[in-house]
């Protein structure tokens, strides 16, 4: 703890780096908007995800209207597969735009090809766009985290969740092959969101522990997420959704600067399972307690996760995107009341 | 960037003005996709929209008004999105459920009859609500064993969707002692039919979820 107060970037990029902060940041990797939030800015989705500056705009209300430390414009997870060519169903406002993986693109690694207009794609620059619309209003005051998707769930959108995972029984190998034909896309999207001006990237890999195990991740990625480490010269924030305290020991080999973790995986557990190699983020539930409870009940998970030493606090996910705004504001509200209440 | 428009409320101020959302409606199809909450500051009721369309406080108060005509509040003097109920009492469990419900009906919709009444969707009984002195009798007419099941279960979906107490004589009531025959009528639409609403509220609920499943990285 630091007796000086802090911006919200230096709380942010502090705790990445295991550096003293004022107070824990509320950190959101993947997204806080909601309904009524596009509402609020006139950014509706799938727009806000198709053009940089309703993106930003968007994003902004993270930091200016909930009070989070950083500020997220890539909000979904499909930006690159669109630009891949992926078959695309945008949905509409109030629900996620997704890739349709039964009907995949590729069938192995033969046929990976990066476009050439790859970065110039309109999905790709709705990123990188906003990255800068964002730096130049808010400079250094605010972290803005960027995303770039992990070779693993690239793969997933691009040969189809099914066919994917049985190639790595039969054929471990192309398995291999693919995975590092497919990297080089999440280094030229990390990269270009770098230039642009983010301050960390977030890295999602789907190897969740619903489809994989914890040897999965160690024998087809660790090494991967390892390079990454060198290949993108920011903090990175791996993300894996559901049960991921069997493979938390392999993630706090990667190098990486933080993992955001899910509500199934309980914060004192986890925090024993990094042993202090990374650094945890999140992990407040969203479909029971974000999504469908009250503040009070939001506060008591926030109160928790501090108790545990979670390092930065947010949604264990993004957001549903009808999640009512007091349960979003609940979060760095229990954060300041509960480093009021140490202090005191 | 356009920031946000200074002349419009805030969520923080919208909070403080008119206490937390109880029900958010996400997609409103009957007016350009808006988003509509209903907030509730102590027994104040305020529905509201961030949206900047023009026409969108028309549209607000043409919810409250099928508020008034579904569902029997009162509209506050010289207010266009602020409601109470006469009794006194929030009654936020119907409300809470019976937000989507109204939000996305037509705004011209309204009750056909008077009466509290409807034809079984699970049965060939037709079910009818009684007043008796504010305590609500639902019966069917029949008294074989299958009626005598659809009526633990219609009183059972009075129970959750519209938190009334159900007592040793069957007779629903709500917590204020008062009468809300339109509740009623709004409900029993719902109330007989709990396996179909509890699908339809799951369904909704998902819709905007990014989980495992959702995104389709999970067993299924």
């Amino acid at each position: 703890m630091i007796s000086s107060s802090l911006s919200s970037k230096q709380r942010v990029m502090n705790a990445l780096n295991g550096m003293p902060v004022d107070r824990t940041p509320a950190v959101n990797p993947t997204n806080v908007a909601t309904v009524e939030l596009m509402d609020f800015v006139d950014s509706p989705f799938p727009d806000a995800c198709q053009n940089p500056e309703l993106a930003a705009r968007l994003a902004a209300t993270g930091h200016t209207q909930l009070g989070f430390d950083s500020i997220s414009p890539y909000f979904s997870i499909i930006q690159e597969s669109s630009a891949l060519g992926c078959d695309m169903q945008w949905e509409e406002k109030d629900n996620w735009p997704t890739v349709r993986m039964s009907n995949p693109i590729w069938n192995s690694s033969a046929d990976i090809k990066i476009p050439k207009n790859f970065l110039n794609h309109r999905d790709v620059q709705a990123i990188t766009g906003s990255i800068k619309l964002l730096k130049q209003e808010f400079g250094d005051s605010v972290a803005i985290i960027g995303k770039t998707m992990g070779p693993w769930t690239l793969a997933y959108h691009v040969f189809g969740v099914e066919n994917f995972l049985l190639g790595t029984i039969d054929n471990p190998e192309e398995t291999i092959l693919c995975l590092e034909k497919l990297k080089e896309i999440s280094v030229l999207f990390g990269e270009a969101q770098i230039d642009a001006g983010a301050d960390a990237l977030t890295f999602p890999d789907h190897a969740t522990g619903d489809l994989v195990s914890g040897q999965y991740y160690k024998n087809f990625l660790l090494e991967i997420h390892q390079e990454m480490v060198e290949a993108l010269p920011v903090p990175l924030i791996l993300h894996i959704c559901g049960q991921t305290v069997d493979r938390m020991p392999y993630i706090s080999e990667t190098g990486m600067s933080a993992f955001h973790f899910d509500s199934k995986n309980d914060p004192f557990e986890s925090m024993e399972a990094v042993n202090g190699k990374i650094k945890l983020v999140g992990n407040i539930n969203n479909p029971e307690t974000l999504y469908a409870k009250d503040p009070t009940t939001v506060k008591e998970e926030v109160f928790k996760c501090l108790d545990a030493g979670v390092q930065m606090i947010g949604p264990e996910c993004a957001v549903p995107l009808s999640t009512k705004i007091q349960n979003l504001m609940a979060i760095p509200e229990a954060i300041i009341e509960w480093t009021q209440k140490k202090h005191s | 960037m356009q920031s946000t428009n200074n002349l419009n409320p805030t969520p923080s101020q919208i909070t403080e003005y008119f206490g937390d959302c109880v029900s958010l409606f996400p997609i409103d199809k009957q007016f350009n996709d808006i988003s509509v909450g209903l907030y509730l500051k102590e027994s104040t009721y305020t529905i509201w929209s961030f949206s900047h369309l023009p026409k969108t406080s028309s549209r607000i108060l043409s919810i409250c008004e099928q508020f008034e005509k579904l569902l029997g509040l009162k509209l506050l003097e010289n207010s266009s999105n602020q409601l109470f109920f006469e009794c006194g009492s929030n009654h936020v469990q119907p409300l809470k459920f019976l937000f989507a419900q109204v939000v996305s009906k037509p705004s011209d919709y309204k009750f056909s009859d008077n009466q509290i009444q409807i034809k079984d969707s699970k049965s060939p009984f037709q079910i009818t609500v009684e007043n008796i002195n504010n305590a609500y009798r639902v019966n069917l007419n029949s008294d074989d064993t299958k009626a005598k099941i659809r009526l633990r279960m219609i009183n059972a979906g009075f129970v959750k969707y519209g938190g009334l107490h159900l007592d040793e004589n069957n007779s629903l009531s709500f917590s204020c002692g008062k009468n809300h025959d339109k509740l009623i009528k709004m409900l029993l639409p719902y109330s007989r039919n709990l396996t179909s609403i509890e699908a339809m509220l799951e369904a909704e609920s998902q819709r905007g979820q990014m989980t495992t499943s959702t995104l389709g990285f999970s067993q299924t």
